[in-house]
């Protein structure tokens, strides 16, 4: 703590000589009886030594801010500069590899007769279902078909996840969850719900899900299972395409 | 690179001689010091998320708590961790105190865990006041600051900072209380005649 209290000089010269080891043992002792006896004192004590730290410190500071501006151009430095240089070069190396790579992968899917070309060619989100809004347990579903039908695939299929993993298992539910996850791209989370389906050949869906499943495995590039089910469709596409397949 | 590191300081002076440097403030020699010793930090700063001038900040800091320790005896030259690699290990750990602090929360590369330094101080209750008194010595006039500085951090005698001035001795001692009496002032914020 800083006293407010004045420090009269000489009391002050005797802190500051006992503060700087310059006091004899004798005195120091005495002087260090008196502060264990004197709350006040030990508070001035306390005080001229912050005091005299802090000054200190902002000497030392002052002199290393010289230091610091006397060395601010790295460019004058060849091994810091190296270092920079270094860390640039790492830099530079990592942009480039993942230019090549995203310019690979845009060569992949974009050349003619690609499977990323023959994917986008091909596939059209199913148009969604007539909504009634009847029910009220068919309320959330046909309320999520309107988000679908308007492009928000995320919320629908984000709806309607939540009623399948509330234990509905309805090829229309399973259907539509598994049309929103592919229109939104996510062919990992679409393809278990279409396959669900390609096992119920009596559901009205059944042709439509094999051929959204037989495109998901072609944007897979699993070629066996993609003309598999997209022979299963009746897809008005489906001879052509499974054309282009076979010559993979 | 930690050898490169203490061989770099090698080049400068023997162990003792660098603590006699801090604790004399003997400025060419901390000078050398200081620019021999900045590239590793600055180093490691860069490849953890910093700019130079954040390696420059946290650098000055580092070399602020070497001196401090050592004025402390909290630093001793001995065998295994030299100097040079106690300055860089200060300022890894605070670079990493700072990539964990608020503004840089999102930040999710570390490079290491913090290195155990038994020596580094850690009163930060003192440290918040010397800070204060930091603040309200430059608050001073340019004549006190210099006789302060010239007798406490430099060392000076006051027959020397007396003879400098055209002062006598008791002159220049009075002057000095007028000083930290001004200073104290400053700090309780209490006017002064």
């Amino acid at each position: 703590v800083i006293t407010s209290t004045p420090i009269p000089e000489t009391l002050f010269d005797e802190i500051e000589s006992y503060l700087r080891g310059e006091m004899d043992t004798g005195a120091a002792a005495a002087f260090n009886q008196r502060m264990a006896a004197d709350p006040m004192l030990r508070e001035q004590v306390t005080t001229v030594e912050l005091m005299i730290a802090g000054i200190e410190e902002a000497s030392f500071r002052n002199m290393t801010d010289s230091f610091r501006n006397d060395y601010t151009n790295v460019q004058q430095h060849p091994e810091i500069a190296q270092a920079g240089t270094v860390f640039t070069m790492r830099r530079l190396s990592v942009a480039a590899i993942v230019l090549v790579m995203a310019g690979a992968i845009a060569w992949y899917y974009l050349r003619p007769g690609s499977t990323g070309n023959l994917y986008a060619k091909y596939y059209q989100p199913d148009e969604g279902w007539v909504t009634n809004m009847g029910t009220e347990a068919d309320y959330a579903f046909s309320r999520a078909m309107v988000d679908y039908k308007t492009g928000h695939y995320t919320e629908a299929a984000k709806a309607w996840q939540k009623t399948i993993d509330a234990g509905s298992q309805s090829d229309t539910l399973l259907y539509f969850t598994g049309a929103a996850y592919m229109a939104n791209n996510d062919i990992e989370k679409a393809l278990p719900m279409l396959m669900k389906i390609t096992c119920q050949p009596a559901s009205i869906f059944y042709k439509d899900a094999c051929w959204y499943a037989g495109l998901a495995y072609m944007k897979k590039a699993d070629f066996a299972n993609a003309i598999k089910w997209i022979s299963l469709s009746e897809h008005k596409d489906k001879t052509i395409l499974l054309q282009q397949l076979r010559k993979k | 690179m930690a050898e490169r590191r203490e061989d770099s300081l090698k080049k400068t002076q023997d162990p003792a001689e660098i603590v006699a440097a801090f604790l004399h403030h003997k400025e060419d020699l901390l000078k050398k010091i200081y620019q021999e010793n900045f590239h590793p930090v600055l180093h490691f700063v860069l490849n953890n998320n910093g700019t130079e001038d954040d390696a420059r900040d946290i650098y000055q800091e580092a070399f602020v708590a070497v001196w401090n320790n050592i004025r402390k005896g909290q630093y001793q030259p001995r065998e295994g961790i030299s100097i040079a690699a106690y300055l860089h290990r200060i300022a890894q750990n605070k670079w990493l105190d700072k990539l964990r602090s608020v503004q840089f929360k999102r930040t999710e590369r570390l490079a290491e865990e913090t290195i155990e330094l038994a020596e580094e101080d850690s009163n930060t209750e003192q440290e918040d006041r010397i800070r204060q008194v930091r603040e309200q010595f430059v608050q001073l006039g340019e004549q006190c600051r210099d006789l302060l500085t010239g007798f406490y951090y430099q060392k000076a005698s006051l027959r020397s900072l007396a003879e400098q001035r055209g002062w006598t001795e008791a002159t220049a001692r009075n002057n000095k209380y007028r000083c930290m009496e001004k200073l104290k002032a400053l700090l309780t914020k209490k006017p002064i005649s």
